[in-house]
């Protein structure tokens, strides 16, 4: 399977910078693959798990947040607020954040509240997702 | 003239201070660089995202239109300053507010100011400008977190048309021995200025072109307020070790003719004793 390169840019720092066979991103509008030679394309992402194959088979998980997927003829880049491989996550730390998130929504007190307390549960699951996601390697 | 226990206290004073000038010498040093760092790993994502954003509008034909982009008649303006919240670094807040005041002199409509960093409140809450929001100055490793509160605030008030305009005014980092304070605009959006080569691929949008923009700019001025925050911060650290450095060089100076002092004072003493003891003896001598 032909390969391509795949980034993703933080305000921080390059985040990643590998070649893959494909990768399957959290879009808005639902997952999307990206496989070599994709038409150039730009799309939003959601808070999730982005999923990448590397040429050798093996598949590497990353937590990303809200931000964009652009692909362009030689490279395909993510910009996004937040990115986690699976060993920066805290696993306790994000199912506190889901359950903080979830006990919000439950008790709604605000439009903002609300809004907020969304994303954030959006966030915690995307890096439990992630975690999980580990021992299949 | 000075005793000499005097300078002696004045020496060890001097050289007290010497010492605390050049730890925050060295100190801002350390945090110029890191902020150096933080400024160079930025520039990627805002660079993509600005051909991003530029594709996005060129794509749609110019035909893409969104609220953050619509120019309205200005019957306010809205000032974002960000200064530090310490001083000691020359002349790095009193240049940026010399800049606003250039700034807010030349508006003819009423402005209100949101700040970062405590010396341009302390410095406009004197002059009794309306300040509609102050926010601490971020801490060193300046999480997005803490600038989104501005860019929200920002973009919620532009968005509800309480202000019409929003400027930033910030020290760009020019070197480490130059930084320049700048007023730029942040709302209603302007085309980035180097937006002279367009991207010929034609792209594909999900959702469409507006919806994208509805999440392009937000991030868009995020990402420039963040970058003016972070560029600032490294003129801060630069200005600081500048100053301090020129303090220790002075107290240096002072210490050296100090100690000259206290040796010509010391030499003097010793000569007026021996006058002493020899024209006593002198005396004696006449008498027998």
């Amino acid at each position: 399977m032909s390969s391509f390169v795949f980034e993703i840019l933080t305000l921080q720092k390059a985040f990643l910078r590998e070649e893959v066979s494909f990768v399957i991103a959290p879009g808005q509008e639902g997952q999307f693959e990206i496989l070599a030679n994709h038409a150039p394309y730009v799309f939003a992402l959601k808070p999730g798990p982005l999923r990448l194959r590397l040429p050798d088979g093996k598949d590497r998980y990353v937590a990303v947040g809200t931000g964009f997927l652009c692909v362009q003829k030689d490279r395909t880049t993510v910009l996004t607020r937040s990115a986690e491989q699976p060993h920066e996550i805290d696993k306790a730390r994000a199912e506190r954040a889901k359950q903080r998130a979830e006990e919000r929504l439950a008790n709604k007190t605000g439009v903002i509240d609300v809004a907020r307390a969304q994303a954030a549960l959006a966030r915690a699951l995307a890096r439990l997702k992630v975690v999980e996601y580990r021992p299949v390697e | 003239m000075a005793s000499l226990r005097d300078i002696r206290r004045r020496i060890k004073g001097v050289k007290n201070i010497r010492q605390v000038t050049k730890a925050m010498n060295m100190i801002a040093a350390a945090r110029l660089r890191r902020a150096q760092q933080k400024a160079e790993s930025a520039r990627p994502y805002a660079d993509r995202l600005a051909e991003i954003l530029q594709d996005v509008m060129a794509s749609s034909g110019g035909a893409a239109r969104h609220p953050l982009m619509a120019k309205r008649d200005v019957r306010k303006i809205a000032l974002v300053i960000i200064t530090a919240d310490r001083g000691l670094c020359g002349a790095f807040n009193a240049g940026i507010i010399r800049e606003a005041q250039r700034f807010l002199r030349e508006q003819t409509v009423p402005v209100e100011l949101i700040t970062v960093g405590r010396k341009a409140r302390d410095h406009f809450q004197r002059l009794d400008y309306t300040i509609a929001q102050h926010f601490t100055q971020p801490s060193r490793d300046v999480r997005l977190e803490e600038v989104g509160g501005v860019s929200k605030l920002v973009i919620g008030e532009y968005g509800a048309a309480k202000y019409d305009q929003v400027f930033l005014a910030y020290a760009k980092f020019v070197s480490v021995l130059k930084s320049q304070p700048t007023v730029v605009q942040l709302l209603p959006f302007v085309k980035p200025a180097d937006a002279g080569k367009l991207a010929k691929a034609a792209y594909e949008f999900e959702p469409n072109a507006e919806e994208l923009l509805n999440t392009l700019l937000p991030q868009y001025v995020e990402v420039l307020i963040y970058r003016s925050i972070v560029e600032s911060l490294a003129s801060e650290q630069a200005a600081r070790m500048v100053a301090m450095k020129a303090a220790t060089d002075s107290a240096s100076d002072m210490i050296t003719g100090l100690t000259r002092k206290y040796n010509n004072a010391r030499q003097a003493s010793i000569t007026n004793q021996l006058l002493e003891v020899v024209s006593g003896a002198d005396a004696l001598a006449k008498k027998e």
